[in-house]
């Protein structure tokens, strides 16, 4: 998502409460008919143009959304068309659109600054149906705007005739209906076919109304996340036999029996080769709340001017200098205080084939996105001067888990970022026994950070209890935490919360579809830590 | 001994529900309480018109990662005699019977707070390590503690066998009429007024699923308000105290400022 598109899901959950995908759609070319916004039980769509980066470009979105959000809390049902001509449901649509405006305006009142720079129709205008319904809809918006048209006044009087009736959508029915007929009366034509709703902000009316029947065109069907997966998996995923070599044996916990299986699972280390890779944006603040999750150890400082207990020693010197009846040091206490120390980071990055499906409402493959992040981390874990090494998981049963060396501790972080360029997805994901494996990376006993990057759902191929792979991974990562090693997990995903949640504890992973914040969702991690 | 401590005058709170009820029950049964919910939506204000209340003084200790056991139940001091103990904020409570308000309690290490786990049982009292004394509870002694589950942060929990020992209100921020009210009279604004700030606020809340870290408090409000009785603009008065505080985020400011906007009449 760019800042522009996140700008704009922004201010329609700040103006409204609401929570639509919002399609965008190129500007219509010069000399094509100009489109109007639509919007949906499912989601709205922009007919402007990509998002610009500025908000102060971007008025028309924000007017559209405006309307848009009214239309959605203070609107009814759709209409039914039935026998009304086209002129009628033109009105019938122009009169709910002012209803749901000055219902908005009632809780909202500056949208009225908004709005009204879009509304430019007048008494100057051609006296023609859509010409009277441009002024219409103006004068119906600002109460300061008087323009003299015998039907124009007519429609303002009829509509605020009774404030009362401003809740019911009825209403936009029966003024439209009349108002539809007056139009006829004055055998002005109008034509559904070559009208555009008047002004640009406003909606095309194919959300009023029932289907088809209407006689509104039905264009631009909003697709909620319609985005295309850029980069479908790449080929089909290839799977080389692992190294012959060294191979580990880890027990496995087994929550239907309560115990662990013991040498269980037999896993093996990978070479990755390099590959070459997109760059990734880059995540400025990174390197901040990656200090901030690091972990904090209590040191005892000696001789200082407060803390908790005397220190026995300084105390005893002021004490002998008192009885002299010379100046006491006054730093006589011992304070303890938390220090965050430069402890070793090791990310574990989830490479199954599920990764390569999209991250939910992204274009981006979850391998991608985990790429992105990791290649953020290294980078800003080599800024903060933290050692650090990059390991990938996967595996195909209890007999072949795989753990890929991505980097070594002492290796260049750029190796880190082409090797997970070159990483393919493949396989399945039992993260249990890679923690158990990653831990083991760690100096026994001293301090260390493990980031885990995954889709979310622990699975493998020859486990069908969904809860079983979570169970044992939460076991594993309770090892390690008892060990004092801090585990986080950071999920490319919505919605594997729970199984994260119960991974990881609360508290202690967040989920994220777009990479290039992980910054501030690691800041949350940590909170005021 | 705590005279310092008393609230002379009522403090002024709005109840938003029975919790006034209930705390002045469970301060009757002894039970200690947590009072969590958002940073500025009115626990402190309600601790102390509940002070006031129970004619009870309130010692008001707020917690920090670097508080140790002594900032709480005392020290020794040096002097020129020799050592002198001083009791610490919590002590005097226990001592004299008073209300000790733990704020920020999750901010406190938790060997920092096991201080707490013989006053907050069937025991009542708190032993000083450090002197060797055994001090029994004063019976209007109350322990009250505080924090703001948003955070969600790591190490930042109370451990489960300090949580169960207390009775807890979970406090949000109060719903729009009501925080109207409490805006109004806070910031001496009229309630229209009041309430168009209030929806500003309920417009950050909303944001906070697009990334805001928290929503706007009632305590931003306020400000907000009396900048605005002070003669203050409403936008730049929002920007001030509201919008330009909560975040760094252009996007999620940008939304802020439509939502802003959208109330400025
Ligand atoms: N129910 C209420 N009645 C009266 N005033 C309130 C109420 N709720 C909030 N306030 C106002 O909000 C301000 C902030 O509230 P308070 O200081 O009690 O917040 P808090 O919840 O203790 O925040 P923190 O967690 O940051 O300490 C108060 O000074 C008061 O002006
Ligand atoms: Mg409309």
């Amino acid at each position: 998502m760019t800042a522009g598109e996140r700008r704009r899901t922004a201010t329609l959950r700040a103006l409204w409460g609401l929570a639509l995908p919002i399609a965008t759609r190129p500007s219509p070319a010069p000399g094509d008919p100009p489109q109007r916004p639509a919007f949906a039980e499912t989601g709205v769509t922009l007919p402007h143009g990509d998002a610009p980066a500025r908000r102060g470009d971007d008025r028309l979105a924000e007017a559209s959304l405006a309307h848009l959000g009214a239309h959605l809390v203070h609107g009814g049902e759709r209409f039914a068309p039935g026998s009304l001509k086209p002129a009628q449901v033109a009105l019938v649509s122009l009169i709910e659109d002012a209803r749901v405006e000055a219902l908005a305006l009632r809780e909202r009142p500056g949208l009225l600054h908004l709005w009204r720079p879009f509304h430019k129709a007048g008494p100057d205008d051609a006296r023609t149906a859509t010409g009277l319904m441009a002024r219409l809809a103006r004068a119906l918006l600002d109460g300061d705007h008087d323009d003299p048209d015998p039907f124009v006044r007519k429609g303002v009087a009829l509509f605020r005739a009774d404030r009362a009736a401003w809740t019911d959508p009825a209403l936009s029915r029966r003024i439209g209906d009349r108002l539809g007929n007056d139009l006829g009366q004055m055998r002005l034509p109008f034509s559904s076919r070559s009208y555009t709703v008047e002004p640009a902000y406003r909606d095309d009316h194919s959300g009023l109304w029932q289907a088809d029947e209407a006689g509104v065109a039905p264009r631009a069907e909003p697709a909620p996340g319609d985005a295309p997966a850029q980069g479908v998996a790449a080929g089909p995923a290839v799977e080389a036999a692992p190294e012959p070599g060294r191979v580990w044996l880890y027990p496995e916990w087994d929550h239907r029996i309560g115990c662990a299986r013991p040498d269980f699972v037999t896993l093996r280390e990978e070479a990755v080769a390099a590959g070459r890779g997109a760059q990734a944006p880059g995540d400025p603040a990174l390197a901040a709340a990656l200090r901030a999750v690091q972990p904090r150890r209590l040191v005892r400082l000696r001789r200082r001017i407060d803390g908790d207990d005397l220190d026995l020693a300084a105390a005893l010197d002021a004490a002998i200098h008192l009885r002299a009846r010379l100046a006491p040091d006054p730093r006589v206490y011992v304070g303890a205080r938390r220090r965050a120390d430069a402890a070793p980071v090791l990310l574990l990055v989830d490479a199954s084939q599920s990764t390569a499906d999209p991250v939910p409402g992204e274009g981006i493959r979850v391998l991608d996105a985990e790429r992105i992040a990791a290649a953020n981390l290294a980078r800003a874990l080599d800024a903060a001067g933290i050692p650090f090494a990059v390991r990938s998981f996967r595996s195909a049963g209890r007999r072949d888990a795989r753990i890929g060396r991505i980097k070594d501790w002492h290796e260049p972080p750029a190796l880190a970022v082409a090797r997970l360029a070159g990483l393919r997805p493949g396989l399945s994901t039992r993260l249990g026994v890679a923690l158990r494996h990653a831990g083991r990376a760690f100096p026994a006993g001293e301090p260390g950070t493990l980031l885990v990057l995954t889709d979310g759902e622990p699975a493998d191929i020859d486990v069908y209890d969904p809860a079983y792979l979570v169970e044992d991974a939460r076991a594993a990562r309770r090892a390690l935490a008892a060990r004092g090693l801090a585990v986080y997990g950071i999920g490319l995903t919505h919605g594997a919360g729970a199984s994260l949640a119960r991974i990881f504890g609360r508290g202690r992973f967040v989920t994220l579809r777009d990479p290039g914040r992980l910054s501030r969702h690691l800041a949350r991690l940590a909170g005021a830590a | 001994m705590l005279s310092d401590y008393r609230i002379p005058a009522e403090p002024y709170y709005r109840p938003v529900g029975d919790e006034v009820a209930l705390f002045t029950a469970a301060c009757a049964a002894r039970l200690p309480m947590i009072l969590k919910g958002p940073t500025g939506c009115g626990k402190t204000r309600f601790l102390e018109h509940m002070a006031w209340r129970l004619g009870r003084p309130l010692v008001t200790v707020a917690c920090h990662e670097d508080m140790g056991a002594a900032d709480l139940v005392g020290r020794w001091l040096l002097e020129p005699a020799g050592t002198v103990w001083r009791d610490g904020p919590l002590t005097r409570a226990v001592r004299h019977g008073a209300i000790c308000y733990l704020d920020e309690v999750v901010e406190a290490r938790q060997d920092t707070l096991v201080a707490i786990h013989p006053l907050t049982d069937s025991r009542r009292m708190l032993p000083l390590e450090r002197t060797g004394e055994v001090v029994p509870a004063h019976p209007d002694f109350l322990l009250v503690v505080s924090y703001n589950p948003g955070y969600q942060a790591l190490q930042k929990d109370l451990k489960e066998s300090t949580r169960q020992r207390f009775g807890a209100l979970a406090f949000t921020y109060p719903e729009p009429s009501a925080e109207a009210e409490i805006v109004a009279r806070e910031a001496g604004l009229d309630e229209v007024m009041a309430m168009r700030l209030v929806r500003v606020g309920t417009a950050a809340r909303a944001l906070v699923a697009e990334g805001l870290a928290e929503g706007a408090s009632t305590r931003m409000l306020v400000h907000a308000g009396r900048l605005i009785a002070g003669g203050v603009g409403f936008a730049p008065a929002c920007a001030l105290a509201v919008t330009t505080p909560l975040t760094d985020d252009p996007v999620l400011l940008d939304a802020l400022a439509a939502a802003v906007a959208a109330q400025a009449a």
